[in-house]
């Protein structure tokens, strides 16, 4: 049996690899959610994002933070209006016995919120749930069953089912806190490091609309990789690289040296402490990095 | 299903926990994505299987040694009649054959037999397949776990077996145990042997909490022990410390009550406040930097502190180490490594760069000299707390008429930060004789506190994010 994708994140200007594309594709064919893990800035979001654009799917997001509720994500009764809805039955009936209060657990007075929108969606879907690490544990503990039955039950509403199997989850997180088991069981795994020099020559490439073997696409892919072999506090990612070239090109830069790396350093290091790290390092940076 | 199976089994005795779930997903994701591709089947395996960063280089490992030399191997077994051989003749005479009948012919020279050969094929390394021994490894166990199972009608798992439930077995069951043991440690030192990370080290004891404890409840002044034989304690009083301390820093965020929000909160209780909301606190991650003392006396205990200190890193965002004898270096880049091998390899390659040339004895004027240019890039603040691990034992540092040169030196570094602390792990007795400068240090602003027990220790710097 052979394999083939039929994401082609490539149209969302997303450069993947091999590893990216088989799970995705996986995910696709199992109906399975993604944990997506790496350093800050590697892409993890921009797959779901690209994913969603690529299927022509709906995107629903989720940014997580620390202290996000239930009520968050799936949704709240809205008290105000259902007290309005109280006093206008009340005025309208002699009796208050007459009421239904039912009614008022109904979806009528439901706010509904991205997980459950994404739940009961008729059309194919892309569920993002961003930075899952910054969450606290109960939350974590909450996503099992719509992780893993496809299912989100609210007391008052009853169970829903997702309503079309064509629904993808990926959540993505920073590692900022180990995820639990049970979670990470219920998911694909896929990890995006730092890109390989060729891949991120595809990405400047692909964002600056330069060729990938123009010389200034490998000149900046060389001294990006020269950057991240040094212990810095925040190592460059791809978002900064992007807009590092794309600084190059708006000033016309043709090629790389040292006063043009020192001007523009601050684009890609974000601590004082490593632009000065880097100072006396930058000649040797672009010795190796254009080599 | 059954190469997955055997894969699965492969994966398991190398430390994955890998449960019947996702065995189920990779069965699926082999079906759907096949084999011929080996790069496809490799990354959709490894999506289904591996949960966490730090299997993938295992996953990678025993998915090379079981697939991909499968190919090759299968042409040119080193001795493939022999082999076989041996198999079939204990497959064909176990499957199915009650307990009491299978002989003692049968348990001594034919399983040995077919255990040896696969532990050659292992062993040779070249000549084997991961696949093959993978089944072969499959075969003893249902045949063994059968065999028990006639035997006494119970279905306990071999390895389960209570020391008092062994000693009923007869010699001969006793002896199966035992070869597939064996047949198993040949299979993992094989397997280390490419990985060279002790992180899958099946073989050594399991931490328990009466060891812990009797790590941190042990006088530092009388115990000398090379990190490497207690490594794995450490880790695992680190990763305790970093739960506990996860746990607490939850409690600490919670500030007074959000009469604001829990009055909202408890609109659809008809505003009997329920459930309270409080307001959170901003907790300052301190800035720890801390120099630890490496020269002979206090080495190991430098050494230990590093070990839970790269264990329970994800407690300090804001940590520096730095390690000194007479000269010194910062090994902050070690704590990052994915393993703590590798973080120790990271650790002594630090030592390779030194300012100076390295001597085994003690100079706090020369290290901190050091420590004033290394820290030039990011220098200290008032935010800062300075933690030094040491027995203030300054051998070779100068001197002048009001006292060692290194306390000026660390004045410099009392000055601009918040608290200067040094740890000292010598009986208070000794403190003053000899070359020790404690007294020296206490005039400059320095606070010195004895550590008589790693758990001393351990709550001491602990307590530094509440203080």
């Amino acid at each position: 049996m052979t394999f083939s994708s039929e994401i082609d994140l490539a149209t969302q200007k997303y450069i993947s690899n091999p590893e990216i594309d088989i799970t995705l594709q996986l995910a696709l064919k199992l109906n399975r959610p993604i944990l997506i893990e790496g350093p800050a800035g590697t892409g993890k979001t921009s797959v779901a994002i690209s994913m969603a654009g690529a299927l022509n799917w709906k995107l629903f997001r989720i940014q997580c933070y620390e202290g996000i509720t239930f009520e968050s994500v799936i949704g709240e009764f809205d008290y105000k209006r259902q007290l309005l809805h109280i006093e206008l039955e009340r005025q309208k009936s002699t009796s208050s016995s007459l009421i239904n209060f039912e009614d008022i657990f109904s979806r009528k007075f439901f706010i509904e919120r991205p997980l459950f929108h994404s739940f009961i969606e008729n059309e194919p879907n892309v569920l993002l749930i961003d930075e899952i690490d910054k969450s606290d544990e109960e939350f974590e503990a909450f996503l099992l069953e719509a992780l893993g039955e496809r299912q989100i039950t609210i007391p008052e509403l009853g169970t829903f089912k997702a309503k079309n199997d064509q629904q993808i989850v990926i959540l993505t997180s920073n590692s900022s806190r180990d995820l639990s088991e049970p979670l990470r069981r219920r998911c694909l795994f896929l990890y995006i490091d730092f890109p390989s020099p060729e891949r991120e020559r595809k990405i400047l490439a692909a964002h600056t609309g330069r060729n990938f073997d123009d010389p200034l696409i490998q000149s900046i892919a060389g001294i990006i990789q020269q950057i991240r072999q040094y212990d810095l506090r925040k190592v460059p990612s791809i978002a900064e690289t992007i807009d590092w070239a794309k600084a190059l090109v708006l000033l016309g830069k043709e090629h790389i040296d040292e006063p043009t790396l020192r001007e523009t350093i601050t684009v890609l290091l974000k601590y004082q402490e490593d632009i000065s790290r880097l100072e006396k390092q930058l000649s040797e940076i672009i010795r190796i990095g254009t080599k | 299903m059954g190469v997955i199976l055997n894969f699965v089994t492969m994966l398991r005795y190398f430390g994955l926990p890998i449960s019947p779930d996702e065995t189920i997903t990779a069965q699926k994701a082999y079906q759907i994505l096949g084999t011929q591709q080996k790069e496809i089947f490799h990354f959709g395996l490894r999506a289904a299987i591996v949960k966490k960063k730090e299997d993938l280089h295992i996953f990678d490992t025993v998915f090379d040694s079981f697939f991909t030399r499968q190919s090759s191997t299968n042409s040119t077994p080193s001795d493939p009649e022999s082999y076989e051989r041996a198999k079939n003749r204990f497959i064909s005479r176990l499957e199915g054959t009650p307990y009491q009948e299978i002989g003692q012919e049968i348990l001594e020279d034919q399983v040995n037999h077919a255990i040896q050969t696969a532990v050659e094929m292992v062993g040779d390394g070249e000549g084997s397949s991961g696949q093959s021994i993978g089944n072969e490894l499959s075969n003893l166990q249902r045949t063994l776990q059968r065999a028990f199972n006639l035997a006494f009608g119970v279905k306990v798992p071999i390895r389960d077996l209570t020391p008092s439930q062994r000693q009923v077995l007869p010699d001969q069951t006793i002896q199966l145990a035992a070869n597939l043991q064996f047949f198993e440690q040949g299979i993992k030192k094989r397997f280390q042997e490419q990985l060279q990370d002790t992180s899958l080290d099946q073989e050594e004891e399991p931490v328990n909490l009466s060891s812990i404890d009797s790590f941190l409840y042990q006088d530092l002044s009388f115990v000398s022990m090379s990190v490497a034989n207690v490594k794995e304690q450490l880790i695992e009083i680190g990763r305790i410390l970093a739960s506990r301390e996860k746990r607490r820093r939850k409690r600490a965020k919670r500030g007074k009550l959000d009469f604001r929000r829990t009055f909202r909160k408890n609109l659809a209780n008809n505003g009997v406040p329920l459930d309270l909301v409080q307001k959170k606190k901003q907790i300052q991650d301190p800035d720890i930097v801390i120099l630890n003392d490496v020269s002979g006396s206090t080495r190991w205990v430098a050494d230990w502190f590093f070990a839970i200190t790269y264990a329970a890193q994800g407690v300090f965002k804001k940590i520096r180490i730095f390690e000194f004898d007479n000269t010194m270096v910062e090994v902050t880049a070690a704590l990052r490594k994915k393993t703590i091998n590798r973080a120790l390899e990271e650790r002594s390659k630090c030592w390779e760069k030194t300012l100076r040339p390295r001597r085994i004895h003690s100079d706090y004027q020369s290290s901190l000299e050091d420590f004033f240019h290394l820290i030039k890039f990011r220098p200290l603040n008032r935010r800062t707390t300075v933690l030094i691990l040491g027995d203030c034992r300054d051998c070779e540092g100068t001197w002048r008429t009001a006292g060692p040169i290194s306390a000026e030196l660390l004045y410099k570094v009392v000055l601009p930060t918040k608290r200067v602390i040094v740890l000292n792990p010598e009986d208070e007795s000794l403190w003053n004789t000899g070359d020790s400068v404690v007294q020296y240090f206490q005039t400059v602003g320095a606070e010195i506190f004895h550590v008589a027990t790693l758990n001393d220790l351990i709550d001491f710097v602990f307590d530094l994010k509440r203080n």
